[in-house]
Formats: C-alpha cells, sequence, structure tokens
C-alpha cells in the first residue's frame, strides 16, 4: 500500500493500524534478535545493539507488506524499544538468577562472575533515565537513542530534526546529570 | 534513591546554560568561574560542582559510553530446564540435577538407572538439528573412536545415544574443578606454574592428535583444574558432532550465532575449510595468550561477532608482550614467549607449530632456559622466497608430513588395538620428529631437498632397530611411502622389498605393519606400469586382509584403491567400479564423509563408471566427486585433485552423449589447469582433445577445430613426433578439418596421424585402419574414388570383426564408396552393419543422422524416389527439416530436397533445397558443395516454375 493513496477516511486508520502493527512486528523482531545473540553468545556479552537496530530495520523493509514508516522515524522508536526490551532482559535474567544458585559448570563453564553488576547498572540507568524525561525529554530521548539503539549522533540528529551539534550537547550535559545520578 | 532532577522549568534551562558555559572552557578555569558567579546563582553551585567532577574520566559517565553489557545467561530455577526436571529419565541416565547450561545445550548430573554402574556422568544434551537416523549413525562411529581416547587428562566419553523422545545424549566423565583461566587467577599462579598447567593440556592434545582426534572446540571452558591441580580437557570431538548436519542450517546460525563461539576458532574454521590438528594447534595458541596476558589477542574496532571473525581471518595478532601494562610482566613475555604464542597464532595453519608436541616442546625449553625452535618473524620472509623457489618440492614435503602422521597414528592405534607396547609408538614419533627437527632448513645455509631429507633418513635407518622388528619395518615403510610421493620408486622398492622380507619372517605375513608394506608395494608396482606383479600382489594381499587380525583402516583402504587402479588400468571397468565402491565403504566407514579419502573414493568410482559399459549412470556419480572434492579442498582456487574430478566430470557427461555440458565442464577445466598449473601443460593439451572431440558431436565444427589445434600445439611441445599422443593430436585436427570440409588441410592431417600411429603402434594396429578410414574418406570427398577405394578395400574385412566406433567408420565409409560406385545392395548391406555397431543413444546421434543420409542417397542416386520420401517421412522433424548447422546436415537436406524434387514434389524440396544453398553460400560459396547445391535449387525453380505457369497462363 502506498501513501500517496491514502486520501479517506477509512484509508487513514487503515493506515494508522498497520503502522502500529509494522511497530509491533518491529518489537518482536528486537526483542528475538536481542535474545538470540544473548543466548548465542552465552557469556559476558556487550550487546551490539547497533547492528540489532540496523538489522531488523533492514529485514522488516524487505519483508513487511505493512505500511512502512521511514527509516527516522523507525530510529526513533527503535530507541524506545530496545530500551524497553534490555531492561525486560535484564529484569527477567535478575530474577531468574536469584531462583536458581547454580554454579555453571561445562558447555560454556566460564562461572557466572563480574557482569552481574553491569546489569545493575542498566536498570540504574533506566530509572535515571525516567527522571531525566520528567524535566528534559529530549535529553532523555538522545541518551535513549544513544546508550540503548546504539545510534550515531547523525542518525540521531536527522530522526530527531535537530543538529548533530545540539545532540553532541545535550549528550556532554546528559552523561554528567547521568553519572551525577548514578554514583 | 534521591531524586536528581528536583528542579522547576525554568530552573532546570538555567542550570543547563551554566552547565554548558562551564563545559566550553578550560576545565582549570571552571571553579574559579563557578565562585565569580553572583550570589543569585548560589543554589546551583554546589550543583555544578558535583555535575562538572564527572567531566573527563569518570568512571559512571564511561558506563554510557559503552553498549549494554550482559553477564552469562543464568541458569533456571533448580530442578527444571527445558521441559525436563531432577529425577527424569534421558536413555538409561536417571537425571540428578543441573550442572550448567549454555547455546549448545544443558549439562545434568546424572547416572545410570539400571544400577550396572552406579557411577555419576555429566549428561550432555545438545540442541541439534538434524536428522535422527544420520545423528545415530555418527554418534556410534564417534563413540567408538572417543572411547578409544584414554588418557588421565582427558575426561572420558561413557556413552552417547539417542534418548526415546529424539534427545541424543553424551555420558562423560563428571569433573569436579574449575576452569584454568579462573584456576589461575584464584590461585594468582606466576607465569612459570601458568605455563606448567598449561603443557598439561598440550600433552593431553598432543595424545589425541596421535590418535588422530581433532578437538575443534579449545577453550578455557573446557579445560578443567581438579583441586589437586590436575587438567582435564572435556568435549573432545564433541563439536564435529554437533557441526555436522548443522550446515544446513546456515540461516538459522546465522541469525541465532554459531553452535560453536568464535572466540577461539583457527581462521580456517571461520571461513569454512578443512578442519586439522593445526585448528587445535591455534586454540592453544589463543588460550595461551589469555593465561598469559589476560587479555585477548585482537583489538576489535567494535564488538560483535562479525568484527570479532572478521579480526581472527585478517588482522594481525599483536605480541602478547604490548597487550600488558605491567613493565615486569612486559619484559617477560617479549622475546621466546611472544615468538611461541605468536607461531600458535599463525594465520597459515602450515606455518603453525606442526604438532602439539612441538608447541609443548618449545615450552618445555622456555621453562628449561634453553633456546626455543620457533623463530621470530623476519624468517617467514626467508620461508616464503623458500617456498617460492621450491612450489613442487614443499608440496612433496607435505605429503611427506602427511605419511609420517599417518605412521605415528598407526603404531599408536596399533598399540591399543593389539596391546603392542606403547613405547614402539613413541620411538616411531621420536625417530620421525628428530629428522625434522636437524633438517631445520634455516639452520644451515643449503636448503635441503625432501630427496635429501629422505634419504638422511634411511642413513640413520641402517643398523639400528635390528632388535625391534615392527619397529623397523614401520620405518621403513614410512619412508619407502614418503618416496613414493616424490616420484622415487627406486628407493621405495628397495625400503619396501627390506620390510616386506623383516615383516614376513619376524612378524609374520599376516602381520598388521607386514601388509602395510605389502600394500604399499602394489603402488610401486602401479606407478611403474607393473601390472603383473601388481595383480598378484593384489589378490594375495585382499586374500590375506580376510585372515588378518590388525589392519589398519588407512591400508586396507590403499588396497581397495589400488585394486581399483588396477581394474581401470587393465580396462576392468565392472571390476574396477566393485573395487571403488569397496574403497569408498572403507572410506565412509573409517573416515569423514568430507574427507580426501571420501572425496578420493567417490573419484575412482566415478573413473570406472565413466569408461565402463554403463557411462549414463556416470555423470552423477562424477557430479558428487567434484562436490565432495570441493568441500575438502574449497572452491576459492584451483586445485588439482578439484580440477581431476571436474575433468572427469566433464569426460562422463560427453560419454554419456551430453556433450555440450561435458564441454563446459572442460572448458572450465582447462582455464583452472591454465591458472594453476602455466599454460603449456599436458593437462591442457589432453583436455583440449576432449573438448576438441565434443564441440565436434555438438556441431560446434569451428571450436572443435580451434581446441583440437592448441592440443596439438601444446602437445606437440611436450611429446616426440612419433609417439601415438601426438598422432592422437593430429587425428583430432583432421576430424575437425574433415567435418568442415578443408580436405586439403584434413588429408594431411590424417597422413601425419597414421604416420605417428604406425610408429607408435604398428601398422596393423587399430589406430593405423581406423585413420586409413579416415583417409579414405577424406580422399572420396575429394572426388578421388578410385585411391579412396584403394584404401579401404584391403581394410573391410577388418573392420567388420572389429566393434564399436572403429566398425562404425570403416564400414560406413567403405559403404559410401560402394554407393558412388553403384553397388547398391552392397552400399545398403554396409550402412546396415556400421548403424548396428552404434547405440540408439543421444552418444551416437550424429552418427545415426550420416547413416540415414546414405540410406536415402542409396534410393535416391538409384532414382527410387518413393523409397526416398517414405523414409524421409519416417524421420523425426529435427533430421528432415531443421536448418543445417553443419555441412554434413546440409548433405542431409541436400537428399531430402532431390529426393522430393525426383517424387514429383518440387513444392516439398524447395525448402530444403533453399536452406541448404543459402547455408553453402555462407560456408563456402566457391566450395563444388556449393556449386552443387545451387544446381539442384535451380533444378527445383524451373520445375516449379513449370508446373505454376500453366496455371497462371490459364485464361
Amino acid at each position: 500500500m502506498s501513501p500517496e493513496a491514502d486520501d479517506g477516511q477509512n484509508d487513514d486508520q487503515g493506515a494508522l493500524e498497520s503502522v502500529d502493527s509494522f511497530y509491533e512486528d518491529a518489537y518482536r523482531e528486537l526483542r528475538q534478535l536481542a535474545r538470540a545473540r544473548l543466548r548465542a553468545s552465552g557469556r559476558n556479552t556487550l550487546l551490539d545493539t547497533t547492528m540489532l537496530v540496523h538489522e531488523s530495520y533492514l529485514r522488516l523493509s524487505r519483508n513487511s507488506e505493512l505500511a512502512f514508516p521511514d527509516r527516522t522515524r523507525f530510529l526513533v522508536y527503535a530507541g524506545q524499544a530496545m530500551r524497553s526490551i534490555i531492561v525486560d532482559i535484564v529484569r527477567q535474567r535478575k530474577s531468574e538468577r536469584h531462583g536458581g544458585a547454580l554454579a555453571r559448570v561445562t558447555l560454556n563453564s566460564q562461572p557466572a562472575n563480574g557482569m552481574a553488576g553491569d546489569e545493575d547498572d542498566i536498570l540504574r540507568i533506566n530509572e535515571a533515565l525516567e527522571q531525566l524525561a520528567e524535566v528534559d525529554k529530549r535529553m532523555a530521548n538522545i541518551v535513549q537513542m544513544r546508550y540503548f539503539a546504539g545510534l550515531t549522533e547523525i542518525e540521531i540528529a536527522e530522526a530527531l530534526g535537530i543538529t548533530d551539534r545540539t545532540v553532541r550537547r545535550d549528550w556532554e550535559q546528559a552523561r554528567l546529570f547521568l553519572a551525577d545520578a548514578l554514583k | 534513591m534521591k531524586h536528581n532532577f528536583e528542579l522547576g522549568p525554568g530552573d532546570w534551562e538555567a542550570l543547563r546554560e551554566l552547565l554548558q558555559a562551564a563545559l566550553e572552557m578550560e576545565p582549570e578555569n571552571r571553579s574559579e568561574w563557578i565562585e565569580s558567579l553572583g550570589p543569585e546563582k548560589d543554589d546551583f553551585k554546589p550543583r555544578l560542582r558535583a555535575l562538572l567532577s564527572h567531566a573527563g574520566n569518570s568512571s559512571s559517565a564511561a558506563i554510557l559510553d559503552t553498549p549494554p553489557k550482559f553477564g552469562p545467561e543464568p541458569l533456571a530455577a533448580a530442578g527444571e530446564l527445558d521441559g525436563r526436571r531432577n529425577g527424569d529419565l534421558v536413555g538409561p541416565y536417571r537425571l540428578l540435577r543441573i550442572l550448567g547450561q549454555g547455546g549448545m545445550g544443558n549439562v545434568w548430573l546424572a547416572e545410570r538407572d539400571d544400577m550396572l554402574q552406579r557411577r555419576q556422568v555429566a549428561l550432555k544434551l545438545p540442541r541439534v538439528m538434524t536428522d535422527r537416523a544420520q545423528l545415530a549413525e555418527r554418534l556410534a562411529r564417534e563413540r567408538e573412536i572417543l572411547a578409544g581416547l584414554n588418557h588421565p587428562n582427558i575426561a572420558r566419553l561413557y556413552d552417547a545415544g539417542i534418548a526415546a523422545d529424539s534427545q541424543p545424549y553424551l555420558a562423560l566423565e563428571y569433573v569436579e574443578g574449575e576452569c584454568i583461566d579462573v584456576y589461575c587467577s584464584r590461585k594468582q599462579l606466576d607465569m612459570s606454574d601458568r605455563l606448567r598447567l598449561f603443557l598439561q593440556v598440550v600433552r593431553a592434545i598432543a595424545y589425541a592428535h596421535a590418535s588422530l582426534v581433532v578437538h575443534r572446540d579449545l577453550k578455557p571452558g573446557n579445560m578443567m583444574v581438579t583441586d589437586t591441580g590436575e587438567v582435564r580437557l572435556l568435549d573432545f570431538g564433541i563439536a564435529k558432532l554437533l557441526e555436522h548436519g548443522s550446515s544446513k542450517e546456515t540461516q538459522f546460525t546465522r541469525m541465532t550465532g554459531r553452535v560453536l563461539t568464535p572466540d577461539y576458532a583457527a581462521p580456517e574454521q571461520i571461513s569454512g575449510k578443512t578442519v586439522t590438528t593445526a585448528a587445535d594447534v591455534y586454540a592453544l595458541g589463543v588460550v595461551l595468550f589469555e593465561l598469559l596476558t589476560g587479555v585477548r589477542p585482537y583489538r576489535l574496532k567494535r564488538d560483535s561477532q562479525a568484527a570479532l571473525e572478521e579480526a581472527i581471518v585478517q588482522s594481525e595478532v599483536v605480541r602478547p608482550s604490548t597487550a600488558v601494562t605491567v613493565p615486569a610482566l612486559r619484559r617477560r613475555l617479549r622475546g621466546d614467549l611472544d615468538t611461541i604464542v605468536l607461531k600458535a597464532l599463525k594465520k597459515e595453519p602450515s606455518e603453525r607449530y606442526a604438532t602439539a608436541n612441538a608447541l609443548a616442546e618449545d615450552i618445555e625449553r622456555y621453562l628449561a632456559r634453553q633456546p626455543v625452535l620457533a623463530q621470530p618473524d623476519k624468517r617467514s620472509y626467508r620461508l616464503r622466497k623458500f617456498i617460492a623457489r621450491n612450489r613442487l618440492a614443499v608440496a612433496a614435503a607435505s605429503s611427506v608430513f602427511i605419511a609420517i602422521l599417518a605412521g605415528s597414528g598407526v603404531s599408536i592405534w596399533q598399540a591399543r588395538e593389539a596391546r603392542i607396547g606403547q613405547q614402539r609408538a613413541e620411538e616411531v614419533k621420536n625417530f620421525i620428529e628428530s629428522i625434522f627437527r636437524d633438517a631445520d632448513p634455516f639452520s644451515s645455509g643449503a636448503e635441503p631437498t625432501v630427496k635429501g631429507l629422505l634419504k638422511q633418513a634411511e642413513d640413520r635407518l641402517i643398523g639400528r632397530f635390528a632388535r625391534q622388528p615392527s619397529l623397523r619395518v614401520e620405518l621403513l615403510t614410512t619412508l619407502a611411502s614418503a618416496y613414493i610421493g616424490i616420484n622415487e620408486f627406486e628407493s621405495a622398492e628397495n625400503l619396501l622389498n627390506e620390510a616386506v622380507g623383516i615383516g614376513k619372517s619376524e612378524l609374520g605375513p599376516l602381520d598388521g605393519l607386514t601388509l602395510r608394506a605389502r600394500i604399499a608395494m602394489t603402488t610401486v608396482y602401479r606407478f611403474r606400469g607393473q601390472l603383473a606383479e601388481m595383480q598378484a600382489a593384489l589378490e594375495a594381499i585382499q586374500t590375506d586382509l580376510q585372515s588378518a587380525d590388525t589392519v589398519f583402516p588407512a591400508d586396507r583402504l590403499l588396497a581397495a584403491e589400488n585394486s581399483a587402479h588396477l581394474a581401470i588400468d587393465q580396462g576392468r571397468f565392472t571390476d574396477a567400479e566393485a573395487a571403488a565402491r569397496d574403497a569408498q565403504r572403507i572410506a565412509l566407514q573409517y573416515f569423514d564423509e568430507y574427507s580426501e579419502q571420501a572425496a578420493n573414493t567417490a573419484m575412482l568410482v566415478a573413473v570406472a563408471l565413466t569408461f565402463g559399459p554403463n557411462p549414463e549412470s556416470a555423470p552423477e556419480a562424477s557430479r558428487h566427486a567434484l562436490d565432495l572434492a570441493l568441500k575438502v579442498h574449497g572452491a576459492e582456487r584451483p586445485h588439482a585433485r578439484v580440477l581431476d574430478a571436474r575433468a572427469i566430470l566433464g569426460k562422463s557427461l560427453g560419454n554419456a552423449g551430453r556433450y555440450q555440458e561435458g564441454a563446459v565442464e572442460l572448458k572450465q577445466v582447462v582455464e583452472e589447469a591454465a591458472q594453476l598449473l602455466g599454460p603449456d601443460t599436458a593437462m591442457i593439451g589432453f583436455y583440449s582433445a576432449d573438448i576438441a572431440r565434443f564441440l565436434l558431436e555438438t556441431g560446434d565444427l569451428h571450436g572443435s577445430l580451434s581446441y583440437s589445434q592448441r592440443s596439438l600445439q601444446v602437445l606437440s611441445a611436450l611429446v616426440d613426433a612419433d609417439t601415438y599422443t601426438l598422432a592422437a593430436a593430429h587425428y583430432n585436427v583432421g576430424r575437425a578439418q574433415l567435418a568442415l570440409r578443408q580436405t586439403e588441410s584434413a588429408l594431411q592431417s590424417f597422413l601425419a596421424a597414421r604416420y605417428g600411429m604406425t610408429e607408435a603402434r604398428g601398422r596393423d594396429s587399430a589406430v593405423v585402419r581406423n585413420a586409413t578410414a579416415h583417409v579414405a574418406q577424406t580422399l572420396a570427398l575429394q572426388g578421388n574414388i578410385a585411391e579412396a577405394e584403394s584404401e579401404i578395400e584391403p581394410e573391410i574385412d577388418f573392420f567388420r570383426d572389429a566393434s564399436g566406433l572403429l566398425k562404425f567408420h570403416g564400414l560406413h565409409v567403405a559403404g559410401i564408396l560402394k554407393r558412388i560406385s553403384g553397388q547398391w545392395a552392397a552400399a545398403d548391406e554396409l550402412q546396415r552393419a556400421a548403424r548396428a555397431a552404434i547405440s540408439d543413444g543421444d552418444i551416437d546421434a550424429r552418427r545415426r543422422a550420416l547413416v540415414e543420409t546414405e540410406f536415402l542417397l542409396i534410393s535416391v542416386d538409384q532414382g527410387d524416389f518413393e523409397a526416398a520420401v517414405r523414409r524421409v517421412n519416417a524421420w523425426s522433424r529435427t533430421l528432415s527439416e531443421a536448418p543445417p548447422v553443419t555441412p554434413d546436415d546440409a548433405d542431409r537436406l541436400l537428399a531430402v530436397g532431390r529426393a522430393y524434387l525426383g517424387a514429383g514434389r518440387p513444392d516439398m524440396a524447395i525448402a530444403p533445397l533453399r536452406a541448404v544453398d543459402s547455408y553453402w553460400r555462407d560456408f563456402d560459396a566457391q566450395s563444388h558443395w556449393a556449386r552443387d547445391s545451387a544446381y539442384w535449387l535451380s533444378e527445383c525453380e524451373r520445375v516449379l516454375e513449370q508446373v505454376l505457369r500453366p496455371r497462371a497462363d490459364a485464361p
């Protein structure tokens, strides 16, 4: 379906619905990819969110028969989606770890050390970001897109319709505010 | 958590402005500037100071600069995982508790339920997506091999199978301990202790390699250390078990990550090439790097699997000493340890330590403060030059090395199987390693040749091991095999004679080692062309193999392969096929389905079929052989084995009548052979001749001529003028010229061919008579009928008794001449006999068309046009109507036109006659065929005009 054809009321409604279901698809896609990556790696992992987002965009844009929002809108959405996916995964893992206090032996026998603290960091950043959003939505948005979705300053600037210099300035300040909140 | 952003909207803007101003000035001026702010900003000052303290390298701020970090996957809640819980049965095992989980599957502590063995095991339940039957078979085969690994530092594989619910399981020795890297850091081991611990690992790997088992997935997680400080290696061969069958799921693995973590994978594993013991040596290098420095050997630009894989395959490994910051540690690593680690981590498998033992020995030398054998990198420059200068010798040397590896494998295998002392295996290995050690090509100025190396080894054997006959027989045979590898058959034969002599008298003719020497001898016979000796020896060996109890699989395989070669060389293709299939069975039973052995035997089957009585089934077998060869040797660059396999495919297609496809394959062979071996090699000469032959059948006569000429040109530089090879090349050129009706040059070519064939095979040989038939045909086409008859007449009886193409050509040409001289009955009879000599398949399509033309011409020349038209009507449309591609086609259509014309059907004659006329105008307007066809066309037009005019003139 092409957007130019959507001029009637019903068509608008249809377009909105398909955009919604597009986002559902995107969310599912991103979550699956993220989980698969983490499961496949088994050991301590830096989640390559940049690759995740771009890969899922490509897959969706190739496969989706649904009305497809432009790339910039997708990127804004990806920041939000990745954030909630990552936070969900961390919360779930924490509860699982709590339940089973077992040592890891063979297969991937690396003992669970070190990185559990990093997962706590993710939750703390998430909380601080919620507070930041209350006073400065744009700044929070930038952090979300950069930290959780791994987007570049240029991509963020395009997606939000501001200059990359503004993005950089906001980011520098946000780092300080968040660092202060995390200390 | 305190609320960090409690500020009104206006305050927030003010705070941001102040912060921005501070950020834009030099850091050292900031605090002064804050103090200088007016009292109305007092509320902001503490906040500003706090925020600015995080500027620069604050660790809290840095968290945001890396992507989200995750720990390993958590274990599921106690007692349940993937639908299994404590107490469940998997096969004969009862699950006791979860030991671990990961991407590949889960591990449980389990116990056999039948009380036969109350042994606790680590029960691995891999997630495998593959065909159940295939997996079961593979599990059984691997279980047999792995159960033989009996080493104190290798965890045993007790059992493997598939449970009723299709879950494969592997029961392994349960090892309590921790991973080697964790152990080292917890115990805070110093470098020497780490090296000594690591030596246990390397020695255990060397043992496994000697038993021909490659681990394929070495990593710290598979190297456990017990609390008494003993190493236990886990998961031998399991990577291979899981890897197979998942190749189909590449899409899946690409999405979710491959089954194996790439962190310790060798470059050849990442790029999917053949994995050998060298991959384990590489993984050992990575682990050693990590144990010595605490970090991995690659510096990645990005953190992703793709970046890691790229780094493994492409980027240079950093020196361990540059990966650490502590100066004392850096000093200790610099020099020998750097060299040892980097040698294990070479991209090119052949540049790494040749064996795990060699790596172990260098570490031991380092610990004993002796000079290590590995050389720093600048030598690789010299090595490259050495290789560049001695390409062939180095290739041969690696075959020597393979022979030696196989050799030491034999002893160890036999030590286990036949309870022969372990000592002999060790001695074989030491002896062989000593040769390589002492022949270091860089220690003296002169570069050794492979032959020199072997001579050295042979000299060293003189008078040694007289009291250890098995050892002596084995070493003699190993050396002899190496000599065979470099075509030194006389030396090989001498050594083997001694080996067989000692073997028969001291060990008995049925002893495994004696048999080995006897089988190796048949290879010498084969390369020397002593087929009678080879046959006698192989027959005796095949009988003895049935009653011998200790035979190494590689020897059994070689015996079967040689039987197939013998049968092929003797032209017994049905026997050859049986022997080749036998060899293939042995290869699949004892080696990998994607092994070189499997590929080689598949190729033998293809060869036997291609030249055998049923060539129709050969293309499929050849395609399979080519696929295997590509899998084993890679498709990136030409490889001799792949070329051979593709050549057989091409030939088999051609022999099955699929000439076009065959020519395509062979053209690729010729192209790649030129890349691999240069443009003027015999291989190119032979395959160009085959291409010429096939193109002749497809009607691409100019292509055929050009390939036949190329073949002749290449071969005449390589072989003498009076050889059959060169004569055959002339003959091929002649056939293309004849088909193109270049009769003058065709005659010269056939005469040259006949001369060479007479020299090589004698004047009464079949090939000479065949050449004579072609000489006669050419003379006939030139109109020199008398001379043509005098050539063919004395040979007719010979051709009647011959068979196949020889019979066809001879009788067909004789028949043409009988027709021209008006002996219709004799002509008809000869063409019938010629037709009976060829098949009904695609392979003879062109020859059947030639015979049909003759039958038609016999009727036409007699003036029996009704019979002629009846014959044409019985033909397929291709035969009677398709536009002519070759002069032979044009002859046939001309005959069709004449038949219709004679039968009073000029309307039916006009189309074929026009086609023939225009064909000859294009092809050779000056020839007498062009004049003939122009004549018949004008005749037909004249008749048509007469038929039409009265009607047109009618009132």
